[in-house]
């Protein structure tokens, strides 16, 4: 398992160099000289952007430019916000617990829905609690995650009053946009539930433990559940990064702060260190997410060997 | 998976019974039009492309020229979905407001195909070190996750309808290309495209020509699905202001104008989201009768 990790880890080197490049060269691409972006147009002479040039080391060779701003990142140094003059680490740690907690109760919410209805289509196949369950799940994929909170707004927070419009808050703020976020993944999780549950309840074990007496909760729970889930794990990590991309609209539609809402004000106000931090620190998690789905899935099933995943 | 020729054959193995024989092509669409979810959605999505390039017929009202006298006013007989905030009718603006949203999903498609196939084809002809670069390349864009692919690109352009549409197209290139890649990396094997090289053609001809269209059928099924994407991305973006600007009608725009109103005025954010839903419903569900008529073996997986 060790060895495993460590295989994957290494894996993870390519893509985060290749990330952290791509990232690098965001400002590089900028039409225009990154000097003059980052004054945003205040006024300054040619010898105040000669200055600047020379401050933020524009003056030197790309790859030399490269590495200094990869050491700095290392250590921790994302350069400062250009609108707030706070360094860009701040920001981003500022924000980032309530995407965090906004991203985890969508796949909560997700993962409860998704596996219920799976489970509900599969156990009444072609009945009409199958066709309802798929029908959702139909209209949970062709949904656009911004307007379903909008809808989730109109019936319970402006309509009925259980929840608030927006805002951030308690429990009570993290329930419309975690249901809207999460409101797609859940109907991907149904359709994947559903079809795995379908083949394994064709397995020869599943007629044994019927044969055996066995009540219907126990085969559904104890024998098939387990094995029909573990697909459901590998697209776990998948859609974490969708939900953690998810949450720059969601945020937005509930003015909740997070990662999200600073970026669309980040690129909306063409703050560029900001800009490659938030991408950069939501690039990372996501691949490391996505090491520990992987460490999880061998765990769940022996039969994967660790070293075909490396 | 049953490729074309296969299929190609077991048609003309049926019994013939008289009836000319059925091309591939044809029972395809046989089974397709079996499906009456996705006839029905086809249909849908045919009179809907029809209003979207008719609006100027269709729409009752000017999309752009606010009307002081009638703001935001709920929907009646005059205004059927109602009015927006500085008095222009919704239904007008949902009619050319389409225009934007769709153009702008099947032109980020068009770039996504069209530079996802070739890189996906050479990944997967060629294999080995050409391959391995290409899907590192790949890996390192799918590290973006979700929306932020095309936020960043758009960061970068600069937002406009013509940006956006460039950065939705971008970041749906790696499904693309692994799509394509997977297909022409096990289709490669086969003995035809050893026959077709050792009569003496062309690496590209072989590519295009002889295994194309064994794999297209899951191309098409994605390129439909992922229209639906591509739309969604693209409102989404023009829902944050970083796609189409007001005052030019949009999907997502006019969403994004309706959030302000939420408390008080229902209808601009519900119908503006509804023409959303009802494409994007119409386009998964030719996508899985296409799904389940290209190859039925997959048909209730």
């Amino acid at each position: 398992m060790l060895r495993f990790l460590v295989a994957r880890l290494i894996s993870a080197i390519p893509v985060l160099v290749g990330v952290s490049i791509a990232v690098f060269l965001m400002i590089h691409l900028l039409p225009g000289d990154p000097a003059t972006i980052m004054l945003q147009g205040a006024p300054a002479s040619a010898q105040d952007i000669q200055n600047l040039r020379h401050q933020l080391g524009l003056d030197e060779p790309l790859y030399t430019q490269y590495f200094r701003w990869l050491d700095r990142v290392v250590h921790g140094d994302f350069g400062v916000s250009i609108h707030t003059r706070r360094p860009v680490l701040t920001e981003i740690t500022t924000v980032f617990p309530s995407t965090l907690q906004l991203a985890m109760a969508a796949m909560v919410v997700a993962l409860g829905m998704g596996i219920t209805l799976g489970i509900l289509a599969a156990l009444h196949q072609n009945t009409w609690i199958d066709t309802l369950s798929m029908g959702i799940a139909l209209f949970g994929v062709s949904m656009p995650d911004f307007w379903v909170g909008l809808l989730l707004i109109l019936v319970f927070a402006v309509y009925f009053h259980w929840f608030p419009v927006a805002g951030i808050g308690g429990l009570n703020y993290l329930v419309l946009p975690a249901v809207a976020l999460g409101a797609n993944f859940s109907a991907i999780t149904a359709r994947l539930v559903r079809s795995n549950m379908l083949e394994v309840l064709r397995q020869e074990y599943v007629l044994t433990a019927r044969a055996k007496g066995l009540t219907q909760w126990r085969v559904v729970v104890i024998h098939t559940l387990r094995n029909a889930l573990i697909p459901v794990v590998t697209i776990v990590g998948l859609q974490f990064g969708n939900l953690l991309g998810g949450a720059v609209v969601i945020e937005t539609v509930f003015a909740r702060q997070g990662l999200g809402q600073l970026a669309v004000t980040a690129i909306l106000g063409k703050d560029f260190p900001l800009i490659q931090g938030i991408v950069l620190v939501a690039a990372i998690v996501y691949v490391f997410v996505n090491i520990f789905v992987d460490l999880l899935y061998t765990l769940l099933d022996p039969r994967i060997r660790p070293e075909s995943l490396a | 998976m049953i490729t074309a020729d296969e299929t190609g054959r077991a048609a003309t193995q049926t019994p013939l019974t008289g009836r000319a024989q059925r091309t591939w092509f044809q029972e395809t669409l046989r089974r397709f039009a079996r499906n009456r979810g996705a006839v029905v959605a086809l249909v849908i999505l045919v009179l809907i492309a029809l209003a979207l390039i008719l609006a100027r017929l269709l729409a009752p009202y000017s999309p752009i020229n606010p009307d002081i006298a009638n703001v935001a006013m709920a929907p009646s007989r005059a205004h059927l979905l109602g009015t927006d905030a500085i008095g222009r009718d919704i239904l007008s603006r949902i009619l050319y407001g389409g225009r934007l949203t769709v153009v702008v999903g099947l032109l980020a498609i068009a770039i996504a195909g069209g530079v996802g196939l070739p890189i996906g084809m050479i990944a997967g002809f060629y294999g080995g070190f050409t391959d391995r670069v290409i899907s590192r390349l790949m890996d390192i864009m799918l590290a973006f996750p979700g929306i932020l692919l095309a936020l960043s690109v758009v960061a970068v352009l600069g937002s406009s309808v013509v940006n956006a549409t460039i950065a939705v197209g971008i970041s749906l290139i790696p499904g693309f290309v692994r799509l394509v890649r997977g297909s022409y990396l096990s289709t490669k094997e086969n003995v035809y495209v050893d026959a077709a090289r050792v009569i003496g053609v062309g690496d590209v001809r072989i590519m295009v020509k002889h295994i194309l269209p064994n794999v297209l059928a899951p191309i098409m099924v994605l390129a439909t699905v992922a229209t639906g994407w591509a739309i969604i991305i693209g409102a989404s973006l023009s829902f944050l202001g970083l796609g189409v600007q007001a005052p030019t009608p949009e999907w997502g725009t006019d969403l994004a104008q309706g959030r302000q109103w939420i408390e008080t005025a229902w209808w601009m954010t519900t119908f503006p989201g509804l023409a959303i839903l009802v494409v994007i419903l119409a386009l998964n569900l030719v996508g899985d009768g296409l799904r389940d008529a290209l190859d039925p073996r997959l048909r209730n997986r």
